[in-house]
């Protein structure tokens, strides 16, 4: 047994820094949301490039704070991403952050597997806890663990936890605070001979360099911990491989000899520990069986994929319009209360207008999250990567790229990030690069505008049409980016093709709270962005517009305007509005411009509108209703499109869906591709064959209309 | 025993089980593999495979992997139990 040790007093000035490690898919995210909390702030961890969050907790008056480090099977690095997870443990990245306590998270159903990272952390030299996630599942496939084995076993405490439910997380953050200088765990005894590879190395090495990192330098072949050695010390590579070479003929053949040698000492320490029962068919290959089916699990996958944009567009609709009212009354509110100039015209129709019409697509986005958790928390999205592996591996990519250019869905930027689990450079570059080509959320503000003006009900069109216009803009660029995809990886990115390995975890039914978390974490991005990149455009463009006030013969317009609308001339009011907004800087911007724009079928005001929304796609709503509207609400803007005398006829508002589908209108992903790629040479790129594309497309799209609708 | 006790994963018909005697190579995948669990003496089955045959659906030991044929051909099995 565990010696028991004595209860320590900490300083509430220094906070305990506690590292999660964990294989994916084993409830880590979940276990770190709980323990931060709903409302906890989190950040990302300083100065990396792989996403590692980080979050504060106070646990009986002590500080503590948690990172969340990358889902792995094992700490064998083959990029400098891979190698992140080590540095951070063994405080070579930066020695006061160096977590003073590990918590391995891992899945009871399979501790075999789970334990082989746990192996690993053993031997980093820090305070190790084990957290035992879903044995609530273990138990009820009739499997039994023995905790106070498996914490003699392995040298550490074990507590068992239920994230979700939250059930046994006192527990472990009382475990952390008792066993915070607990004995260290047990590591595994490495036959002599490699030791004494080891020790050769080591003398070549400088004094401060972990065993570890030796370690992973010689087991892993060509991997990251060797060139980070071989950049300080060359004459280490020689040395390495002469070490090889020996282990090889003692018998210790590299790379297998370490996973057959700690699988090897994990079954010896789990002997008695688990009582497993026969492996049979669980409810999960029953539901893969046709999940999965080619037949049944295409199907189900393409219903599924449509279900979840006809639910955006279905269930979004009745609260943006309660949305809608409260930002038109505060509007008027502004207009009525406030005294009449620019400064109130800016309030009530640059920022109420601008914030107001893009918040109002918040509902859109939080659906399209909570689809998106629901897809990732049952397991699910793995299957639909299983389903069309096979599809993207002929366009060059992997099953792997599905799941960032699926979060593209929602938002390139987070997909774009998301994109760092693909170990393939190459890949990943042709990830990033079409990421920007699926249908975000920031397209849905302009999709669902030209549907209401263009292919309502009201119109004549049936009323299924909007739907499959909207499923239309997504298949769009579903089909297109892989062909892209497939394109760059013949041409700029040519290489030989990358590894797939796809765990297929246990469906489950998904937790609100986890969705929630998501879903929240989604909106507050998004109204990150509305407000600052977003407001800021839209306090440009509102000024492009209103400027100049006055006409040839020096009167106000605005003036005007107020004079007609109170002699109760609202035709001509309105009129003059227009006439105002021509006369504009961006007006007149838009009429020189207007020739390049006609192939597509776009007069000035769309052309306008589309330069306009080159910080953000979503700032051509708010355009399109300055150019527009008599009042700043969303129904006149498609009552006014929908005017005889619009230009936005069916055959244009196609062709302005599909230039928006296409085209890369969006400061923030290019931001994002600059710093993901660390070079600027990708976001030009992407932006260049981008709005090629999408001018094409537009083009193609206008015919296609005139043919249909005349 | 019999030669036709013996084949790679990528040969392996649905719902049939075998065990690991070998992976080939010295490389990232090989040891990918190995890191993952699958060696000498793992039990694995074959549950299914996707829409044109590829990737497979696996059962190894107690988990469910998904691996792409090409990859599954690097995996000597043995369809008699070696335990």
């Amino acid at each position: 047994m565990i010696p028991p040790v004595p209860k320590l007093i900490y300083s509430p000035e220094k906070p305990i820094t506690l590292a999660l490690v964990g294989n994916p898919n084993v409830g880590k995210t979940t276990l770190f949301n709980s323990l931060s909390g709903l409302r906890q702030h989190t950040a990302n961890y300083p100065g990396v490039t792989v996403e590692i969050k980080k979050a504060s907790v106070t646990h009986r008056g002590v500080h503590l704070d948690l990172l969340d480090l990358p889902g792995a099977y094992s700490l064998a690095a083959r990029s400098p991403d891979e190698l992140i997870p080590t540095q951070i443990l063994l405080g070579l990245h930066c020695v006061e952050c160096r977590p003073d306590v590990v918590v391995a998270v891992v899945d009871a159903t399979n501790l075999e597997r789970n334990l082989y990272l746990v192996h690993q952390v053993l031997e980093v030299d820090l305070p190790l806890i084990i957290c035992l996630t879903m044995v609530d599942m273990a138990e009820a496939t009739g499997a039994t663990i023995r905790l106070d084995l498996l914490a003699e076993r392995m040298g550490c405490p074990v507590v068992a936890v239920h994230p979700v439910k939250g059930t046994g997380i006192d527990l472990l953050l009382d475990t952390i605070l008792d066993r915070q200088k607990a004995t260290r765990p047990n590591p595994m005894d490495w036959p002599p001979e490699l030791v004494q590879e080891i020790e050769k190395v080591k003398n070549l090495c400088k004094p401060s360099t972990p065993d570890f990192m030796i370690r992973r330098a010689l087991f892993d072949i060509d991997g990251e911990a060797a060139k980070d050695l071989i950049l300080e010390k060359p004459q280490l590579a020689q040395a390495l491989a002469n070490a090889r070479k020996s282990l090889a003929e003692a018998g210790f053949l590299l790379p297998q000899a370490e996973s057959i040698k700690r699988y090897g000492d994990i079954r010896k320490r789990l002997e008695g520990v688990q009582d497993l029962p026969k492996a049979g068919k669980s409810r999960t290959d029953r539901l893969d069986a046709w999940l999965t089916h080619p037949v049944t699990g295409t199907l189900f996958f393409l219903l599924a994929m449509f279900l979840v944009f006809e639910s955006v567009f279905l269930f979004a609709t009745p609260v943006m319009g309660w949305l809608s009212t409260l930002h038109e009354l505060l509007g008027d509110w502004i207009l009525a209360t406030l005294p009449e100039g620019p400064f109130t015209d800016l309030l009530a129709h640059g920022i109420i207008q601008g914030v107001g019409g893009v918040l109002v697509f918040l509902p859109q986005i939080c659906i399209l999250f909570v689809m998106l958790a629901i897809l990732e928390d049952t397991g699910y999205m793995a299957r639909a990567a299983f389903l069309v592996d096979h599809l993207m591996a002929r366009c060059g990519l992997s099953g792997k790229s599905f799941i960032p250019l699926l979060s593209s869905l929602a938002c390139a930027v987070p997909g774009i990030l998301s994109t760092r689990v693909i170990e393939d450079r190459r890949d990943r570059l042709a990830t990033i690069l079409v990421a920007p080509l699926m249908s975000c959320s920031a397209r849905l503000p302009v999709y669902t505008l030209v549907v209401a003006a263009c292919f309502a009900p009201e119109l004549g069109h049936s009323a299924w049409l909007g739907g499959v216009m909207l499923f239309a803009m997504y298949m769009l660029g579903l089909v297109l980016a892989p062909l892209v995809a497939l394109l760059l990886k013949r041409t700029l990115l040519h290489g030989p093709a990358p590894l797939f390995v796809l765990e297929l975890p246990r469906y489950q039914i998904p937790n609100w709270k986890s969705v929630l978390h998501k879903v929240m974490d989604a909106a507050w991005s998004f109204v990150g962005r509305a407000g600052s990149t977003i407001l800021a455009a839209m306090v440009l463009i509102w000024a492009l517009l209103y400027f100049p006030a006055t006409d040839f013969e020096g009167n106000s317009y605005p003036k005007q305007v107020n004079l007609l609308k109170l002699e109760g001339k609202a035709e001509e009011s309105l009129q003059l509005q227009a006439k105002w907004r021509e006369q504009s800087f961006l007006g007149k911007a838009g009429k020189a411009m207007e020739p390049v724009f006609r192939p597509l079928g776009w007069d000035w005001r769309l052309s306008v509108a589309a330069i306009a929304s080159f910080p953000a796609r979503e700032v051509v709503v708010g355009t399109l209703a300055q150019l527009y509207a008599q009042e700043d609400d969303e129904a006149n803007i498609v009552k006014a499109l929908q005017g005889t005398d619009s230009p936005l006829t069916p055959a244009a508002g196609l062709s302005l869906m599909v230039f928006f589908a296409l085209c890369c209108q969006c400061v923030s992903t290019l931001v994002v591709i600059g710093r993901e790629t660390n070079s600027w040479f990708w976001p030009l790129f992407t932006f260049t064959y981008m709005t090629s594309l999408a001018y094409a497309g537009a083009w193609v799209a206008f015919q296609l209309g005139t043919w249909i609708w005349g | 025993m019999t030669p036709s006790d013996y084949c790679s994963l990528d040969q392996l018909r649905p719902g049939e089980i075998a065990w690991v005697t070998h992976v080939d190579g010295t490389d990232d995948l090989s040891q990918r593999l190995g890191d993952l669990g699958l060696q000498k003496g793992v039990e694995v089955e074959l549950l299914g495979r996707a829409p044109w045959g590829d990737p497979l659906r696996l059962r190894v030991g107690s988990w469910r992997l998904g691996l792409r044929r090409q990859e599954a051909a690097r995996i000597h099995l043995q369809k008699s139990s070696i335990h």
